[in-house]
């Protein structure tokens, strides 16, 4: 469904994989390039847009990014970064910032996306194999010969 | 509950029935968070069993995570699991921010390791040298690649009674990283050489016949062309990959026309090679030399001409004690071009009565497109007189070194003077490449810190930035 306010902003309405419904600025929504295709596409006036991947949890954090994402120009570019490094901060950890990462990947939003993934690689920087493994619950799908050979290949960093 | 269970805990086995049921319970309802909830269960033998879904990570995911990593993690990344391994090797996948660069530890001739030392993470990583290059020693670096060279002396230093075929000195270049290794032209087909083997002093490397080897792509199969300074900054050469001889780029006799160290450092830049040489030359020699080279390798030269040579001639003439010296570099800095000054100031030793040497005092930075004064602002530069390595962000140093240039000991010589003379030929208290000569100069304030030991080696030492290949 489409609302207008007062000061005549475009609202649209957001729901989650759950249910949750999020009425948000078009403006603000439209930092995902997914979601300004759907506006586009007339997704929007036949209430509200379905976000089938994304849960409620998630898509308020990433309405929080898009809120101040489009309400700041590039002048406050510091007081921005400023910002994103306690934005991640306070999505707490590398479970959550992957949730996170996905949601941006789907809804296609490159600054989050950006800044997520370089949270993560920060986060595995000097991890070995294993911890890396335990921080996403990853298969080790290797046979003992393959992961000697892999080791074999680069020991150096291994060591 | 989502966020306590899945911030992946170590448990004792006996405790995983109560938290299973705790975890059925809690998913009675569909979960809000929508959050994996996975527990790894750590059993006391070691054995790793593994509850809940794992991240199927869609590959466009890797792939952002993979090119924001350094070079030794990328490696790990490559151990973690086969679709993480598939995304790590792919060659395509470049790193988004510049690797910050390791310094090359000073080889024995003997070694048949080499070893480098990040120091921006305070790691140090060994190389098995593969076996063309066992014994070999790094003795430059460009584009990803290690220039090493090797000898049949076995770390013996030669002297004027040796013929070249026992000393049979060979030039590599040699990718640690893919473990590519190339072997370019002798030498010995540089014209020079042989007179260089003939100077009356000089005991030591061969290698140091080449001051400046420059690579213009970090791929050899590309069209790849190397280029060399070499007999102090007497000539100019280049080769490719399977040249079997080096193509000078100078007329031999024309050595007389300039003064002996014309050429000062080069550099490959934008696809083009940049020479910086001390005094204008004289184009109706110089431009023939460059058109020839554009022919035979497609290659764009272009001179830097610095005039220096009224201040050094007064140098000359000076008292010691107010003596100073210069040398300049060409260095990549943020995708713009600069030349760096490093000034030395010469001290006269307290300690030892009549010794006198050369120490840096400080660097100055110019632009060269536009000309001007420039600032490093958050980048951290490395120089070393054999090292082609592309500034970083301060940001992606650790935060370590903004607005300053990391320097490594450039003295080939130890205490020879640049006319070649060595005037403490007692080795054992003048080693050549005693590395006290190496440090940080901060921009800001001017100042330099000397963070690097003071250690006897018997080569330079220098930057590499690894790369993938």
């Amino acid at each position: 469904m489409s609302i207008t306010t007062e000061n005549n902003e475009k609202m649209i309405t957001l729901m989650s994989s759950d249910g949750e419904e999020f009425v948000v600025e078009e403006a603000v929504a439209a930092q995902s390039q997914t979601i300004k295709h759907l506006i586009e596409d007339g997704c929007s006036t036949e209430g509200s847009i379905p976000l089938p991947n994304v849960t409620g949890r998630v898509l308020s954090e990433v309405i929080q990014y898009c809120k101040k994402h489009s309400s700041s120009d590039d002048k406050e570019e510091k007081e921005l970064e400023a910002w994103d490094a306690e934005f991640v901060k306070a999505a707490d950890d590398h479970v959550a910032l992957t949730d996170l990462m996905m949601a941006a990947n789907f809804l296609d939003i490159k600054g989050l996306l950006d800044l997520v993934a370089q949270t993560l690689a920060n986060m595995i920087t000097g991890k070995s194999p294993e911890e890396v493994r335990r921080m996403w619950n990853i298969k080790n799908d290797f046979t003992p010969e393959e992961a000697e050979k892999v080791r074999k290949e680069n020991q150096w960093a291994f060591e | 509950m989502g966020s306590t269970l899945s911030s992946l805990v170590t448990y004792p086995a006996g405790k995983l029935i109560k938290l299973c049921q705790l975890i059925s319970s809690s998913s009675s309802k569909p979960s809000k968070a929508g959050r994996h909830i996975s527990i790894k269960i750590k059993e006391e033998e070691g054995e790793e069993v593994v509850f809940g879904p794992p991240y199927e990570f869609p590959p466009e995911i890797m792939e952002m995570i993979i090119s924001r990593l350094e070079i030794s993690d990328r490696i790990r990344m490559t151990a973690v699991s086969k679709p993480w391994r598939s995304i790590a090797m792919q060659k395509h996948i470049q790193a988004i921010h510049p690797q910050p660069p390791w310094l090359v530890y000073p080889s024995n001739s003997n070694d048949h390791q080499l070893i480098f030392f990040d120091i921006f993470h305070g790691r140090v990583y060994n190389f098995d040298l593969p076996e063309p290059i066992r014994g070999g020693w790094c003795c430059g670096s460009s584009k990803g690649w290690l220039v090493m060279a090797r000898d049949n002396l076995g770390g013996k230093k030669f002297d004027g009674n040796l013929q070249l075929q026992d000393i049979n000195p060979q030039l590599f270049l040699f990718n640690p990283i893919s473990g590519v290794h190339i072997e370019l032209p002798s030498v010995t087909t540089i014209p020079a050489f042989e007179d260089y083997l003939e100077y009356p002093s000089h005991p030591y490397k061969f290698s140091s016949f080449i001051r400046k080897i420059d690579i213009s792509s970090e791929c050899a199969s590309t069209p790849c062309i190397i280029a060399a300074i070499y007999d102090d900054c007497a000539g100019l050469a280049i080769c490719q990959p399977n040249d079997k001889r080096w193509t000078t780029l100078k007329a031999e006799e024309d050595v007389n026309i300039i003064r002996r160290n014309a050429y000062i450092d080069i550099l490959f830049f934008d696809g083009i090679l940049y020479v910086l040489c001390r005094w204008e030359l004289d184009p109706d020699v110089m431009n023939p030399n460059f058109k020839m080279a554009l022919e035979d390798h497609k290659l764009e030269v272009w001179g830097i001409a610095l005039d220096r040579g009224a201040e050094w001639d007064q140098d000359d003439d000076d008292d010691d004690d107010d003596a100073g010296a210069t040398t300049e570099y060409l260095v990549e800095c943020n995708k713009d071009l600069l030349l760096v000054c490093r000034n030395y100031s010469g001290v006269t030793s307290d300690s030892t009565p009549g010794l006198f040497y050369f120490k840096t005092s400080k660097f100055e930075v110019v632009g060269l497109n536009p000309t001007g004064n420039y600032s490093l602002e958050d980048q951290v530069v490395f120089l070393a007189r054999k090292s082609s390595v592309s500034s970083i962000s301060a940001r992606h140093s650790n935060g370590m070194g903004r607005n300053c240039i990391y320097f490594l000991d450039d003295a080939e010589y130890g205490y020879m003077d640049y006319m070649g003379h060595v005037p403490y030929p007692d080795e054992t208290i003048y080693h050549p490449n005693v590395v006290r000569e190496s440090g940080v100069f901060n921009l800001d304030n001017g100042k330099i810190e000397r963070m690097f030991p003071s250690l006897n080696f018997p080569h330079q030492p220098n930057w590499f930035t690894p790369h993938f290949g």
